[in-house]
């Protein structure tokens, strides 16, 4: 397995839902100008059977220029669908060969490849966190407007915006557009936002507004969303809610940031992005990869700050994380940082630290011949050097 | 890569047929518009009752034959399209990986500290990369105002600016700062002074014979770095016999490829964040290369041990297998006792035994288990005391 097979299905993936989707709008799109020129053909064939005499030539004539009009527009119309398929594909068409960099037999486009890929993990993860001006502006400084789904984002922004601010109305739109999608994911959302409404109509002192739209809205029920229901009608009940837990937690400003949650969630999973976003995933598992004891020492260590884990931004983050496996010691000299190995033999001070031979000639040559440890500062001859075997 | 083909493969598939499929209807529908064309002239050429009625009825049936048969194909034509797309979808599913399995459980970012720790080291990152603007924008959106003061963007719009010159193939801003900081890239053994010129020099020679005399006189700027670069310095001298010729065709060919301006640009964001006493790499950057190396052999062990019924997560202690990230992201000393396979920890750290070999401090224990007063070092012959052994540091 490679790391392109694990990070780069969603590259793929959601540009193909978006192919998918707009397939089925353009056969809806062409089904429906297939009924309509069928339809201008039926009262035409009628029109022809009640023809008598010459008079109604014009008339006819009429007709069947009105249909030669329509099939000029079906004609037309067929070319804009043609094209927004053919751009569809050709998008997945260019991911892929964005993609094929990754294998380059060049240095540079693999390093390029290489640092545009951080900045499409960057883009997903400001996206998800609502950063969406910092996304923006990456995207065009990096030129990856045909690598990123910036497009769905923003029409999920707008949704979000509408629903912090109380309105279900595009929300529902949006549940509507989506709707066999929605239910193949068995999706409670278009039900929650229902219930939602029914909740602010209770607010309002609507009461009666409030039945009629139980009665219309809630039918068809899961038995969950049953109990759902019966939770709110409850508050039809009540006068005075302060001193209900469960009326208070219906009322509560949080079930809006419910609402929005559920929405990213199921437009998450209807557009096939996944759930976790790359960035937290791929550090998870470079983290750890990186981390060894030794990043968390106080007292011995060796500070290194070029060490990613040792870094203070991330060394928290790392904390929890396990540790890099490694069967066979690697050593590099904290002073030089050269690989300590058979050509650089590994030598011990009298104190206990352990330098490769190369450092040792260095420290002799800064300081008069004598070896000055750079950790403990204590001062010593070659000779007191031990060598060690590392095996 | 061979992922990558299957898709594409599909994905051309379908481009032929989607094309085909239009050209196809383009034909039928010019074909049935002249067919109601013709019919309206022949329609208009007659005079008499009897021919109209009938003529009309007789082609508009035929018209109609065809206009039904026309809108039929068109509907169902591009339904037939349904396959192929629907083949898109199952090539990418079965050739790359919906999820990361139950890698993903852990929540990494779990607290606004952790939080407020990524976006800077976010933050960073597009400062090195010459992104000021999404940095700024960033602080804004995520709230880091308080963490990130303008004296530390400050030598940052610096070093975006020569970055920016340089991608410009413009080097004398990057020389100035050379020449500002040379005491400092003196005591790091810098050679960037030296590549700069260097592709001064190579941009005179590539103008031919008529930057002959510049070239020579620019030639003296590397009178400075004869004692380090002799033998680059011969090479470049080199060059000058094929400047009539022009270098593409010659052993110099090499000098020309964007690798040179690429190398420049990261060897001076190295060593301007040296002299920042940043980090020399991207932490950010290191992080996410070696996690794409890592993440591919993780969920495949996860698989293999929820297959097996080893069990579905990781441990917290330490990976399950050896990832090689490669020497250049290894930054410290990890010190695996030959005998137990374990790292060294504060608690189980390494012993140096007289004879010079290396174990660590459990397995010295379980060497001296009866608490014998002498022992036999396992990799030699030399049999001393457990107390003489000695902690080391690496
Ligand atoms: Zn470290
Ligand atoms: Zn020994």
């Amino acid at each position: 397995m490679d790391d392109l097979k694990i990070i780069e299905h969603s590259t793929l993936k959601v540009p193909y839902e978006h192919l998918n989707k707009m397939y089925r709008n353009v056969q809806k799109s062409i089904d429906r100008d297939c009924s309509s020129i069928n339809q201008t053909m039926s009262q035409i064939d009628k029109q022809t059977k009640t023809l008598s005499d010459l008079n109604q030539k014009a008339e006819l004539i009429q007709s069947l220029s009105n249909l030669v009009e329509k099939l000029r527009l079906v004609k037309k119309r067929s070319m804009d669908l043609r094209n927004e398929e053919k751009e569809q594909l050709e998008l997945i068409k260019k991911r892929v060969n964005n993609l094929k960099e990754h294998d380059s037999s060049d240095l540079i486009v693999r390093k390029n490849f290489q640092k545009n890929r951080l900045d499409r993990i960057l883009i997903d993860y400001f996206l998800r966190n609502s950063f969406y001006k910092t996304a923006q502006i990456l995207v065009e400084q990096s030129n990856l407007q045909q690598m990123t789904n910036l497009d769905i984002f923003l029409n999920e922004k707008e949704i979000c915006d509408s629903l912090e601010s109380h309105e279900t109305q595009k929300c529902l739109n949006w549940c509507n557009e989506n709707k066999s999608k929605l239910k193949k994911i068995n999706s409670n959302l278009e039900f929650a936002l229902r219930q939602q409404e029914f909740i602010e109509l209770v607010r309002q002192q609507k009461c009666l507004d409030a039945v009629y739209h139980s009665r219309k809205y809630f039918v068809n029920l899961t038995p969950n969303q049953l109990i759902d229901v019966q939770k709110s009608m409850v508050l039809l009940a009540y006068v005075k809610y302060s001193d209900n837990q469960t009326s208070q937690e219906l009322l509560s400003e949080t079930r809006w940031q419910y609402l929005i949650d559920l929405f990213k969630q199921d437009n998450y999973k209807i557009n096939q992005i996944p759930e976790q976003s790359a960035l937290t995933t791929i550090l998870q598992a470079g983290l750890s990869a990186l981390k060894t004891p030794t990043c968390y020492k106080k007292v011995t260590a060796v500070h290194n700050h070029n060490c990613p884990v040792c870094n203070i931004n991330f060394n928290q983050i790392a904390k929890p994380l396990p540790y890099a496996y490694c069967s066979n010691s690697k050593l590099i000299d904290s002073y030089t940082g050269e690989i300590i190995n058979e050509h650089n033999q590994p030598m011990m001070l009298p104190n206990g630290y352990v330098y490769g031979f190369n450092a040792l000639m260095k420290l002799m040559s800064e300081n008069d011949g004598k070896i000055k440890c750079p950790r403990s500062h204590e001062i010593y001859d070659f000779s007191e050097a031990q060598k060690v075997f590392i095996l | 890569m061979d992922s990558l083909v299957a898709v594409e493969k599909e994905v051309d598939k379908a481009l032929d047929l989607f094309e085909n499929f239009y050209d196809v209807i383009d034909q039928d529908i010019n074909k049935v518009i002249d067919h109601v064309v013709s019919i309206m002239n022949d329609l208009a050429k007659i005079e008499n009752d009897q021919t109209f009625k009938l003529s009309a009825d007789d082609s508009v049936s035929m018209c109609k034959e065809q206009v039904r048969d026309f809108i039929k194909r068109y509907s169902e034509k591009h339904k037939d399209l349904h396959a192929n797309i629907s083949k898109i979808g199952k090539v990418i599913d079965k050739n790359f990986v919906p999820d990361y399995g139950n890698l993903s459980q852990i929540n990494l970012i779990d607290t606004p500290e952790k939080k407020n720790n990524l976006n800077m080291a976010i933050c960073e990152h597009l400062l090195r990369n010459g992104h000021l603007e999404a940095c700024e924008t960033l602080i804004k959106e995520s709230n880091l105002n308080e963490k990130i003061d303008e004296e530390r963007k400050k030598p940052f719009v610096r070093m975006n600016y020569i970055l920016k010159k340089l991608r410009d193939k413009d080097v004398d801003p990057a020389l100035e700062w050379c020449q500002a900081n040379s005491k400092e890239l003196k005591e790091i053994n810098s050679n960037l002074e030296f590549n700069l010129h260097r592709l001064n020099f190579i941009k005179l020679v590539q103008q031919g014979t008529k930057a002959q005399l510049e070239a020579l006189k620019y030639a003296r700027n590397f009178a400075a770095f004869a004692n380090d670069c002799s033998k680059e310095i011969q090479k470049l001298m080199g060059s000058l016999i094929y400047m009539t010729t022009g270098l593409e065709n010659s052993p110099y060919s090499s000098y020309l490829g964007p690798e040179l301006w690429q190398e420049i640009e990261e060897e001076f964001t190295k060593n301007a964040c040296k002299l920042l006493g940043l980090p020399v790499e991207c932490p950010l950057y290191i992080c996410v290369n070696a996690g794409s190396k890592a993440l591919p052999a993780l969920v495949n062990i996860l698989q293999v041990m929820q297959q097996t019924q080893v069990g579905t997560t990781l441990s917290k202690d330490e990976l399950p297998i050896e990832i090689d990230i490669g020497q250049k992201y290894r930054f410290h000393s990890v010190f695996s006792c030959p005998i137990l396979r374990q790292q060294s920890t504060d608690t189980n750290p390494p012993m140096k035994l007289i004879c010079g070999h290396v174990i660590s401090k459990d397995a010295l224990s379980k060497l001296n288990l009866s608490g014998k007063t002498r022992i036999k070092c396992p990799y030699c012959p030399v049999e001393q005391s457990p107390n003489d052994a000695r902690q080391m540091f690496f």
